[in-house]
């Protein structure tokens, strides 16, 4: 299953400044990521990762890690044990993109 | 009582009882005054050690939390001095306080999207973070000796013109005010308090954390202040007191208003008797304990005051400014005049000067921070200028007439500053002078401006939408009126005279106010989608029609959340929603489906004995039939703070009662078990067999629902409240039997669960179970089964997938020998 997102940061930060945070974010994605380029590439990501399951579900049952190297792993509670998956984070500019795959 | 210093001593005494109960919505994190006092001491050592001086400025710029009082008593006690900024305010307003205030160090909140960094001469910390940071920190010894006439405190209130201005107080202003306030009220029984309002302003300071701090009583915090969480707390918590401002009590009477109008039962609010049964169901909502609403800030309008009075409820009105720290005049407890703000508080002088009310006392500011020009206006022959109207009657009772400053404030508390609206709608061409206003409406009413236009020709839509692109969407104008004069009514000091503006538009024909549009929800979507009000039809599809991508999904959400009181999650709209749809949705007040398989009275005494006798006379015997039982380690459960999460690898369907019965008894019977939700409920019918199967399991194994796919933080709130209450959780983090033998993959979801419940983790290791029971097999055989307990696991700073790792090694570790 895949999964695509481009997001645009000036909207992004312009909207998620009046939101509250703990909707979308873990407190783990917030200490990990201060800049708003990646609270947005991790925005990018999780709306991937719905699109590739097919629906919509809350923001905080999936979220993005980092590895010692910096390279960013998705998990989720709504996939199951077995399930593997992907993502791919990339900015360039006002524009942010994510690809996630899930694989059986 | 001189100093906030001396109410800190106080902490010390009380020991172990509660101050603060902390709700996040999974779990309530109760703290005792010696928590506060201890916590206080830790929150002066780390700043002392970052190298914060006595006299230095520390802004806080975070949520209501038990944090923030940490942090304010841990300021205090090194001598240095608090600069509280809202938490709502955005970047630009946070760093104009820094660089005003000179502030060193500020603590700040994860949760708040715009951060400020860290540079040279000012150091920053999370107020989250606070938790794991001051827990290895030594106390301080030796308090701060401040004197009561020593600033100790700069609150920043909006100037008319350009920059906020600081407000100096001292230790003895607040202390004053603190102490006329609970003799002013005088109520002798605990209460406890819902804290909600920011408590960067100073009446939720000092009426809502300092009055009931001195006096011994229990605050209740919020992680998220949303329309169920009060009403949740309101009920769980006892809460006697809520400090409130107008517009939260307007909205909530429109929101019963509309439910009983929906029922068709509004009339019955008409007559006594059948009012009395209508207001006894509300009581019920705010729970046994609830005694009064306290508000301030801006005037409470006749009619929503007569409304929650005939309900039975207590709204006590008072009345004051950041400037006297902050209550000048109170409603009292036994007492509520309609329409005024009460009597002055004890030593406090007040009188009119020209219908300009002047006060005089202890609690009064000495100074506007490094700014002795404004200082000097701001009072005379030594009373303090208000500037706000009113008279006082023969009782000594004070009516306002015209505030100074005529903020708006919206149902959360959040201020909303006219004059800067102004100062945007005043730079747009076309415009000649502008008055904006707080007007209320049945829905959501707000900002109403008011324009004098250069020529008749400038269109005034244009001009509020250009106006709405500058602002702030907290400060949207949503309504607007043409004034057909050459100026508006002005004091002699020149100054509008707002409320003359206000009374003349309320009397004048309803045909002159221009709402931007009539309906609440078509504005909202406007405002997120950037259609006109053409383009948007009933039956247009939010996604396709109307362009509604993942983040305006959010920030429309957002929007609805406030206008209508009601929690949503954003998965209410998907990508066939269309506006009739949403308004539906918003009509049935975003109820949703309860969740199965999760009960709690199985842990009450009864479930308990329920469990027991079944043990004793079906269970255990059966048991002792196949399984030879050995628990390993238990001395390792010995220090543990209870409750605990267990969790265990999965070989067979014995594991849960193995593990029962190599636990002690008494905790045996305090643990909850949870099951997979899809080893009895698949999209599939469900069998009756299945069926039983789960109501046995409930019943007699205490077990309850773990969701896969939706409703995870539905089941962690539920595992938070078993956690409350002293139950401990086992789980399987693997989620199913062993085929192999190994221990599998472990459920990411542990990772969430032990950062939201933040419990002990005890890991648990079965061995043999594989070959008296295992998967596939019908009956089982008889053989040796060991269970090892591990040490307690504690985490922190942990990202969910280390906690996993961490958790799976642990349980791994551990072996037969």
């Amino acid at each position: 299953m895949l999964g695509i997102d481009i997001v645009y940061l000036p909207e992004f930060e312009k909207k998620l400044k009046n939101l509250s945070m703990d909707k979308v974010f873990l407190s783990n994605e917030l200490s990990q990521n201060k800049s708003s380029e990646s609270l947005a590439g991790i925005f990018a990501a999780k709306e991937a990762f719905f699109k590739a399951i097919g629906s919509k579900m809350s923001w905080l049952d999936v979220w993005i890690e980092k590895t010692k190297e910096g390279k960013p792993f998705i998990k989720s509670v709504l996939i199951k044990e077995n399930q593997k998956t992907e993502v791919s984070i990339s900015h360039a500019g006002d524009y942010v993109i994510a690809v996630v795959i899930i694989r059986d | 009582m001189n100093t906030l210093i001396d109410l800190f001593k106080l902490f010390k005494k009380r020991g172990s009882q509660d101050v603060f109960v902390y709700r996040t919505g999974i779990r309530k994190f109760k703290f005792t005054y010696s928590d506060l006092y201890s916590l206080s001491l830790k929150m002066s050592s780390y700043l002392l050690a970052q190298g914060v001086k006595s006299g230095d400025k520390i802004a806080i710029w975070a949520p209501n939390d038990p944090f923030w009082a940490v942090s304010y008593f841990g300021i205090i006690l090194t001598g240095s001095i608090v600069v509280p900024i809202d938490f709502a305010s955005g970047r630009k307003r946070a760093e104009t306080i820094l660089k005003l205030s000179g502030a060193k160090f500020i603590i700040q909140s994860l949760y708040k999207f715009e951060k400020i960094n860290p540079q040279i001469g000012l150091k920053t910390v999370m107020i989250e973070d606070l938790r794991f940071l001051l827990k290895p920190i030594k106390p301080i010894e030796k308090l701060f000796g401040s004197k009561s006439s020593d600033m100790v405190e700069i609150v920043y209130t909006s100037g008319t013109t350009g920059d906020p201005k600081g407000v100096v107080l001292a230790h003895k202003n607040i202390i004053t005010n603190m102490l006329q306030a609970c003799d002013h009220l005088a109520m002798s029984k605990k209460f406890n308090f819902l804290s909600v309002l920011p408590l960067s302003h100073m009446m939720e300071q000092t009426v809502g954390f300092l009055v009931p701090l001195y006096r011994g009583d229990k605050i209740i915090y919020l992680r998220t202040v949303k329309p169920t969480a009060i009403m949740q707390a309101l009920k769980e918590e006892n809460v006697a007191v809520m400090l409130v401002v107008p517009r939260f009590l307007s909205i909530l009477k429109n929101t019963i208003e509309r439910g009983l109008s929906s029922k068709g039962l509004l009339y019955l609010t008409r007559f006594k008797i059948t009012r009395k049964i209508i207001a006894k169901s509300i009581h019920k909502k705010f729970g046994k304990d609830f005694e009064m609403f306290f508000t301030g800030g801006v005037g409470l309008p006749l009619d929503v005051f007569s409304f929650w009075k005939g309900m039975g409820f207590r709204v006590v009105e008072g009345y004051g400014l950041t400037e006297c720290s902050p209550i000048i005049s109170a409603n009292s407890f036994d007492r509520q005049i309609p329409g005024s703000v009460g009597r002055p508080l004890k030593g406090i002088q007040v009188k009119l000067d020209n219908k300009e009310i002047l006060a005089k006392g202890e609690n009064i500011f000495k100074e506007y921070y490094q700014s002795p020009e404004t200082t000097e206006k701001a009072f005379k022959n030594g009373w303090f200028k208000t500037g706000d109207y009113g008279h006082i009657d023969k009782d000594g009772y004070i009516f306002i007439k015209g505030r100074k400053k005529d903020v708006i404030v919206n149902a959360s508390g959040i201020n909303i500053y006219p004059d800067e609206i102004e100062n945007v709608i005043n730079k747009i061409k076309g415009v000649k002078e502008s008055c904006v206003i707080g007007l209320e409406k049945d829905e959501g009413e707000e900002v109403h401006a008011v324009l004098i236009l250069k020529n008749k020709d400038a269109d005034p839509r244009r001009i509020i939408k250009t106006a709405n692109e500058k602002l702030d969407p907290l400060s949207q104008i949503t309504g607007f009126s043409l004034w057909n004069e050459f100026d508006f009514p002005r004091t002699t000091t020149l100054k509008i005279q707002k409320f003359k503006v206000k009374e003349r538009l309320l009397n004048e024909n309803k045909k002159t106010k221009n709402d931007l549009t009539a309906d609440t929800l078509i504005s909202l979507l406007m405002n997120v989608c950037k259609r006109e009000e053409n383009e948007i039809k009933e039956n247009s599809i939010l996604t396709s029609d109307l362009g509604l991508n993942s983040l305006s999904r959010l920030e429309l959400i957002n929007y609805l959340e406030q206008e209508y009181r009601v929690d949503l999650e954003d998965t209410i709209i998907n990508q066939a929603t269309t506006v009739a749809d949403l308004r539906k949705l918003l009509e049935k007040r975003g109820k949703t489906k309860k969740q199965k398989g999760l009960w709690s009275w199985v842990n009450n005494p009864f479930g308990k004995e329920i469990r027991e006798i079944l043990d004793i006379v079906l269970h255990k015997p059966l048991s002792y039939l196949f399984v030879n039982l050995e628990s390993v380690s238990l001395s390792n459960l010995k220090n543990v703070k209870w409750p605990v999460v267990f969790i265990s690898n999965h070989v067979s369907y014995l594991d849960q009662p193995v593990i029962m019965y190599s636990l002690p008894r008494l905790i045996r019977y305090k643990t909850a078990t949870a099951t997979r939700e899809e080893f009895f409920f698949t999209e599939k019918r469900t069998s009756l067999l299945k069926h039983i199967l789960f109501l046995y399991a409930i019943v007699a194994f205490n077990a309850f629902l773990l969701p896969q796919k939706r409703g995870f933080r539905k089941t962690l709130s539920f595992m938070g409240g078993l956690i409350d209450t002293g139950v401990n959780i086992l789980v399987f983090p693997e989620g199913t039997r062993t085929r192999n033998g190994k221990v599998g993959p472990f459920m990411q979801g542990l990772g969430l669960l032990a950062k939201e419940l933040q419990v002990p983790i005890v890991p648990i290791r079965i061995l043999g179970m594989e070959k008296i029971h295992p998967r596939g097999s019908w009956l089982p055989k008889k053989g040796k089964c060991k269970v090892i307990f591990g040490k307690p696991l504690e985490f922190t700073t942990e990202t969910p997938s280390e906690i996993v790792e961490i958790s799976r090694k642990a349980i791994l570790n551990l072996t037969a020998n």
